[in-house]
């Protein structure tokens, strides 16, 4: 069993897979990466399951003495990684050697950095998740943030050293972050009819300003006021989803990310398309959304190729025939599970 | 207002439908919603995700490259068709032990103001009534407990509080709750409970069940840190009954 000790921590590190899917109605959140990704990439360079859990840090990265040899890889916002003071690339498949000490510095461009390691973390599994969610104080590592400190297990080690591969993303397909105008598709609802038709093209025609009220919970935004109908700014407490754009009396936006509530009584404008999700959770203050509207059926298109993407990528190493380590499916959405049939 | 005469259906971003049939809570129609999301639930469903409920609606979560969002309406509106009304008729009744007012309650003063009743009244009334829990959301195990009689109809705090601790029993609207883990809330805090509706130490963490009903019991102050002391090395049990539900 391999060891990561944090020498330090950054300024928000946990440890998150695909989510606690199956427990909201005990009232634990999905909570998860923010950017499935940026994680779903970072766990086949090192040639785990798609959703096995990685590290994510948000702004500023950890620095990190690893014990015992295994691989890991780093995606997601550029945190000019180095290895005994070394520079490496993200985006790749990189050799640790036990003693090895990876430096992080504040994201370059975007803002949540994952790092993957083979085999995953060792951490209990709570409702079918190794997802942190501090706020309830369950998943991850002790159910909290990462701590200078802190010595956290893995699950492999690494004996034969002849099965392993090194693989790297074609530039082609690594997300850019820097651009200060992101346009995020979204679908309409739920509840858009609660908002005036002059509300709506605010909505779409303005652009809206990512504050500084950003977290894994929601992401504030600044704009012109989206108007509602006469008493239509409350709802009776309902379902919340993920990506949901709910504007409360206020007028002012907020979009629901990873750690959002299981219930609400907001009206959503619009919803962001699972596919851009991963634009949200890279975005920082400053930032300036454009919101366009697709339709459903175009929005679970991207959804199939974003999926075929990984199915390709999967096929590529299984023809390299690299051993996929065998790890607990606990994830039942798992892709790799399906490519298994 | 009332049960819709046909559900509605609300697409909720790319992987998830609501299915509303009402537009006001009610008992009636939480019947309804539980009768519908029981049946879903036992039924398993592949490409689905997680199924929730909430006061008038069920609401599916699921990966559209294995299920198509027709197929996931059709499934809610056979289930609304075949899934009857949850025929309880055995519900649970829970009694909550709660010390009110002063440090543990601190907007109970303001609440019998509200009201024009002395503290001592809006605890005699607030005790009488069993609160149903429609569903546990928003934190683990927290309940949304309806039935607050009207005379105690209170709104919303102005200023949410930022202190209000585990343990709190609080009334909003014609609402009750009671909260798992401290939390900022906006809600009027009237007592608090010594037992814990989130217990991350157990199995199943999460004590409160949809359907429940929930009964408040006035203890002083000793009975509390008995209560508390007990529930923190996990030999307090809570009282419960069964009985026919009407």
């Amino acid at each position: 069993m391999g060891e990561l000790l944090f020498k330090d921590v950054g300024y928000f590190t946990t440890i998150q897979d695909l989510g606690r899917w199956g427990s909201q109605s005990k009232g634990f959140c999905i909570s998860g990466a923010m950017d499935h990704f940026a994680l779903k990439v970072a766990n086949l360079l090192v040639g785990n399951n798609l959703g096995e859990a990685c590290l994510e840090m948000t702004f500023k990265g950890a620095e990190i003495q690893f014990i015992g040899d295994t691989l890991i890889a780093l995606t997601g916002a550029d945190m000019l990684p180095e290895i005994n003071r070394k520079p490496i690339n993200q985006w790749k498949t990189i050799s640790i050697n036990s003693g090895d000490i990876l430096t992080l510095k504040s994201a370059k461009s975007g803002l949540r950095t994952y790092l993957s390691i083979k085999g995953g973390f060792d951490v209990p599994i709570i409702l079918r998740s190794k997802s942190t969610t501090p706020r309830e104080k369950i998943g991850g590592f002790k159910g909290r943030v990462i701590k200078k400190g802190d010595i956290i297990k893995t699950s492999n080690n690494l004996n034969n050293q002849k099965e392993l591969r090194y693989f790297q993303l074609k530039d082609q397909y690594i997300p850019k972050y820097d651009s200060k105008i992101k346009k995020i598709r979204v679908i309409d609802g739920p509840y858009s009819e609660n908002f005036t038709e002059k509300g709506i093209k605010t909505f779409y025609d303005s652009l809206f300003l990512v504050s500084t009220d950003i977290d894994r919970t929601g992401y504030r935004l600044e704009g012109p006021i989206i108007e509602h109908k006469v008493d239509a700014g409350r709802l009776i407490s309902g379902a919340m989803v993920t990506g949901a754009i709910q504007v409360p009396g206020s007028g002012k936006p907020i979009i629901l990310t990873a750690e959002r509530r299981t219930h609400g009584g907001y009206p959503a404008i619009a919803t962001v398309v699972t596919v851009d999700l991963p634009i949200i959770a890279q975005s920082r203050p400053g930032d300036k959304f454009k919101f366009e509207l697709i339709d459903l059926a175009k929005a679970q298109d991207l959804l199939k190729q974003e999926n075929n993407f990984f199915k390709n990528f999967y096929a590529f190493m299984e023809d390299l025939n690299v051993r996929l380590f065998n790890i607990p499916n606990y994830y039942e959405s798992s892709l790799v599970k399906e490519m298994e049939v | 207002m009332g049960v819709y005469q046909e559900p509605r259906f609300i697409i909720a971003g790319d992987c998830c439908i609501f299915m509303e049939i009402g537009d006001i809570i009610s008992v009636e129609i939480h019947k309804k919603v539980k009768g519908i999301f029981n049946y879903l639930r036992k039924k398993k469903i592949t490409g689905v995700k997680e199924i929730t409920s909430a006061y008038r609606s069920i609401n599916i979560y699921y990966d559209p490259l294995k299920i198509a969002t027709e197929e996931v309406i059709l499934q809610l509106k056979e289930a609304e068709k075949v899934a009857k009304e949850a025929s309880v008729i055995i519900a649970r009744r829970i009694f909550i032990p709660t010390i009110f007012g002063g440090d543990y309650g601190p907007d109970l003063e303001d609440v019998a103001q509200q009201h024009n009743l002395k503290p001592s009244k809006v605890i005699d009334i607030f005790i009488q009534h069993d609160y149903l829990n429609y569903f546990n959301g928003f934190m683990p195990g927290k309940p949304y407990l309806g039935g607050l009689p009207e005379i105690l109809e209170t709104p919303r705090k102005k200023v949410p509080r930022f202190n209000i601790k585990g343990g709190a029993v609080v009334i909003y609207g014609r609402q009750v709750a009671l909260f798992g883990l401290s939390e900022p809330t906006g809600t009027n805090w009237i007592g608090c409970s010594p037992i814990r509706i989130y217990d991350s130490r157990k199995k199943d963490p999460v004590f409160l069940k949809m359907g429940d009903y929930l009964r408040f019991i006035p203890i002083p102050e000793d009975e509390f840190l008995r209560i508390e002391k007990k529930v923190e090395e996990q030999t307090y049990k809570i009282k419960t009954e069964t009985f026919r539900e009407k």
